[in-house]
Parts: structure tokens; C-alpha cells; sequence
């Protein structure tokens, strides 16, 4: 680090950590209880449903990844606050709009893979 | 457990579809006194949820990774004066922490919750664990980061294509709270499907408990009936009109007077569907309690002792017609016996 480089005093509010936990809890817990259903789904997977149990991991991929991970990300990530360090200034933090929806997107996706590998298995066999 | 556990592709890459409950219990309750006494007393739980680890590692590999790429993706997204300073070897403990507590709320739930799915606590403990994976997870990637910046300040342009921290979080709850309304309507209207199949299923199953012939016990003509419509969706798997043919096998036949059917178009063995045969109790004498008759209206059923061949019914509406009991049958709809 050479001599012109100062580093921010990082400060964070509490009330987005909690609100953050609260979030990913819920929607993990959303997730969990969606789980049963997709098991019940598949118990029965005999006869024709609106959407197959592939609809149910979606659910589950959303509400995980979607909710309970990239919600929570963006709302702890508001209790960071960047402050100079010579001078009482908060210095103001964006966020690229297209990176951000990238992030919802992957999460997404990798967490519907993640439920059931054996999708991913049976994928690659029947092409 | 030799010759308990057959081991096959499906197994091997089971990741626990509602297989896993049927095989538990039918291992344990294949599992005999003996083989118990030998084994210890918890020996058998342990090694059912300790088994076929490998699929769900991966699925937490795949997971954690979704956290990890999440999080630094949504970081190098940041834009502000100066830049971050990366640690790695907090990095590597974030992906840790990540990886071990995804891992761990996949064998609770893929695993322990299968052998006890009663149990709601383990479910909350399930939550925490996977809330413990993500915030532990996204607060150390935090700690890894050192923001930095120069004397020369960088003027943030006001461009469309950047949003400031607040509205971001803002933005965030918004479509949170979309993305669970979303989640909750395609619930519902899947929940709708899987209670039309299980109506489904339910009235099929009724249909044998009113058989009197039926000698099987209601457990396992449950059981024959999860086994013949799960060979007949593994069999078309992958295709739609194989799914919505419901089909059981009556382990008992049907007197020919018994069962008429309706609609002569339905009567030809040659059918589109294939080996479905229409036969419904015609007369409805059957059904209506007559005081002369002694004991339950179903016991005026009188059997016939020869054809001893299994017989099919096909799910198709069954519209009841009233028929004296003493007409003939006519020729064209006379019953096949598949």
C-alpha cells in the first residue's frame, strides 16, 4: 500500500444485520417447508401434476437463492457505511444494476443444481 | 443387510426423492429379529443416515458455491470512491464457513428429516443452519474486504445504469417480498395438482376398499398400488401420456353380472389406451342398503368362483346407469378379462 492509499473506516449500522438474519431465516425456513412438499410431490410423482417436482425445486431455488441469499446480501449490505478517515464524510457506494441482476440470476441457478444433482445427472446422460 | 439393499443406478444417485422413506422402512422392516440382535440398537439408524454421501456433498458444493459467487459477484458490483483491497485467507475461511454449514443443513434435511419427518424443530434447526451459512458466510467476505481509497477522488458519474446503496436495499426487500408471492402462487397451484392426483388416487383405493372380495389388508393394497403406479412412472418417465393413465390391478375378480359397462365405444379390448376395460357395478342394488339383506348391502355380492385372471380398471369416469339385475348383458359389451 503506497503512501496516497488511505483505507475507509468501515462502520455498520446494526438494524440491516438483524433485518438480513431475519430475512434469510424466514426465507430459508420458506424453503424447508416448500421441501416437504416437494417430497410428497415426488411420492406421488404417478400422476399428472400442474408442474413436476422440477417446478417444486424452482420454488425452493427461489426462495433460497433468491430470497433468503441475494435479499439478504443487498439488505446487509446497506448497514455498511464508508466514512474518510481525515474528514467526517460518508462516501456514497451504487451498485451496477446489471452485475447486481447477474448475482440473482447465478444464485438462482446454482442453487436449483444444488438441490438435486441428480437432475444434473440425468440431464447429461439423455443428451 | 445383505440382500436387503439392492443397489442400482437409481440409488446410486438417489439423492432422496421420497425413495429414501420407502427404502428405510423397507429395510427395517425387512431387517430381521436376529440380524437386530447382532447389529446394536442404533447401529441400523446410523448407517441409514450416514449412507450415499456423495450426492449430497455435491449438492452442497453446488450451493455454497451459489453463496460464495453470489456474494463476491454482488461485491465487485460496489462502485465508490477507490477500490477493495481482497484478504484471501479470509476468503477461504468465508467459502469454509459456507461449504460446512450448506453441507450440514442438507443432511439434516435430506437425511435426518426423512427418518424423522415429524419433527418440526429439526426443520427450525434446518433454517438456522442454512441462515447461519449464508449471513456467516456474506459477514466474513465482508471482513475480507479492506476499502480503500486514493487522494485523487474518483467523481462518481449519475449514471442510469448505477443505483445508490439505499434505493438498492430498498429494491431488494421489493423483490424479496415479489420473488415469495411468486413462490407462494406457483406452491398453490402446484399443492392444486398433487391434491387432484392424490383425489385421484384416493378414489381408486376406495374402490378396492368397497370390493368385498378384497382379502388384502389396506396397508398393502396401498403398497401394491404405490408399486404399480411407480413402475408405470419410471417406465414413461419422460413421457406425459403414460402419467395419466391410472391403473390397478384387483387381486380379486369380479362376477360377470357384477360390472357392465357403459359405453359400448369403451368396450373393445383394442382401445386407445390400451388393456383398459370399463366395468363398473351397474346395478345399484349394490350400493343401497335394502332391510332384507342381513349384514353389510355389499355382502349380497355374489362371487363366482372361476375366472381367476387379474382385471384392470382404468381411470376413466365411471358413469353409473341402472340396469335390472336379471337383463342379459349384450354381446358388445360383454366383459373382457385382460
Amino acid at each position: 500500500m503506497t503512501d496516497d492509499t488511505h483505507t475507509y473506516q468501515l462502520e455498520i449500522s446494526p438494524v440491516p444485520v438483524v433485518l438480513s438474519c431475519a430475512i434469510s431465516f424466514l426465507g430459508a425456513y420458506a424453503a424447508m417447508v416448500t421441501f416437504e412438499q416437494y417430497r410428497l410431490c415426488s411420492y406421488m410423482s404417478i400422476s399428472p401434476k400442474l408442474f413436476g417436482p422440477n417446478a417444486e425445486l424452482a420454488i425452493i431455488a427461489i426462495l433460497l437463492g433468491g430470497v433468503a441469499i441475494w435479499t439478504m446480501h443487498f439488505v446487509g449490505m446497506s448497514s455498511c457505511v464508508l466514512k474518510y478517515r481525515d474528514v467526517d464524510i460518508v462516501s456514497p457506494i451504487y451498485y451496477r444494476i446489471g452485475l447486481t441482476f447477474a448475482s440473482l440470476v447465478a444464485v438462482i441457478v446454482l442453487c436449483f443444481i444444488g438441490k438435486d444433482p441428480t437432475n444434473v445427472v440425468a440431464a447429461m446422460s439423455f443428451s | 443387510m445383505t440382500g436387503v439393499y439392492v443397489s442400482s443406478r437409481d440409488s446410486l444417485f438417489a439423492m432422496d426423492r421420497t425413495d429414501a422413506i420407502a427404502d428405510y422402512y423397507q429395510r427395517a422392516s425387512a431387517l430381521s429379529i436376529q440380524e437386530a440382535k447382532k447389529k446394536g440398537k442404533y447401529a441400523f439408524l446410523i448407517e441409514t443416515l450416514f449412507r450415499n454421501m456423495l450426492p449430497l456433498c455435491l449438492g452442497g458444493i453446488f450451493t455454497a458455491m451459489g453463496v460464495c459467487v453470489m456474494h463476491y459477484i454482488g461485491m465487485v458490483a460496489m462502485e465508490f470512491d477507490g477500490h477493495i483491497v481482497w484478504n484471501q485467507g479470509i476468503i477461504a475461511a468465508s467459502v469454509l464457513i459456507a461449504l460446512i454449514a450448506s453441507i450440514a443443513a442438507y443432511w439434516i434435511l435430506f437425511r435426518v428429516l426423512v427418518v424423522f419427518p415429524n419433527v418440526e424443530a429439526l426443520r427450525l434447526v434446518c433454517a438456522v443452519l442454512a441462515a447461519v451459512a449464508v449471513n456467516g458466510m456474506h459477514y466474513t467476505g465482508m471482513a475480507a474486504a479492506t476499502f480503500v481509497y486514493t487522494d485523487k477522488t474518483t467523481i462518481i458519474e449519475d449514471s442510469p445504469n448505477l443505483v445508490p446503496q439505499n434505493q438498492a436495499m430498498v429494491g431488494a426487500v421489493v423483490a424479496g417480498i415479489l420473488m415469495s408471492f411468486f413462490a407462494l402462487a406457483l406452491a398453490i397451484n402446484d399443492l392444486r395438482g398433487w391434491l387432484f392426483s392424490t383425489a385421484r388416487v384416493m378414489k381408486e383405493l376406495d374402490m378396492q376398499a368397497i370390493d368385498p372380495h378384497n382379502t388384502t389388508d389396506k396397508g398393502e393394497s396401498f403398497l401394491n398400488t404405490y408399486k404399480t403406479l411407480r413402475e408405470k412412472s419410471k417406465s414413461g418417465k419422460h413421457s406425459k401420456n403414460n402419467k395419466k393413465i391410472i391403473q390397478l390391478r384387483l387381486s380379486r375378480p369380479k362376477s360377470a353380472s357384477d360390472f357392465r359397462s357403459d359405453c359400448p365405444d369403451e368396450s373393445g379390448i383394442g382401445d386407445s389406451i390400451g388393456q383398459s376395460q370399463t366395468r363398473i357395478p351397474s346395478s345399484n342394488q349394490k350400493y343401497s342398503p335394502s332391510p332384507s339383506s342381513s349384514g353389510h348391502p355389499i355382502s349380497q355380492v355374489v362371487p363366482v368362483e372361476d375366472d381367476n385372471k387379474d382385471m384392470i380398471i382404468s381411470n376413466r369416469v365411471f358413469h353409473k346407469r341402472n340396469l335390472p339385475t336379471d337383463q342379459a348383458l349384450p354381446a358388445s359389451t360383454g366383459v373382457n378379462v385382460v
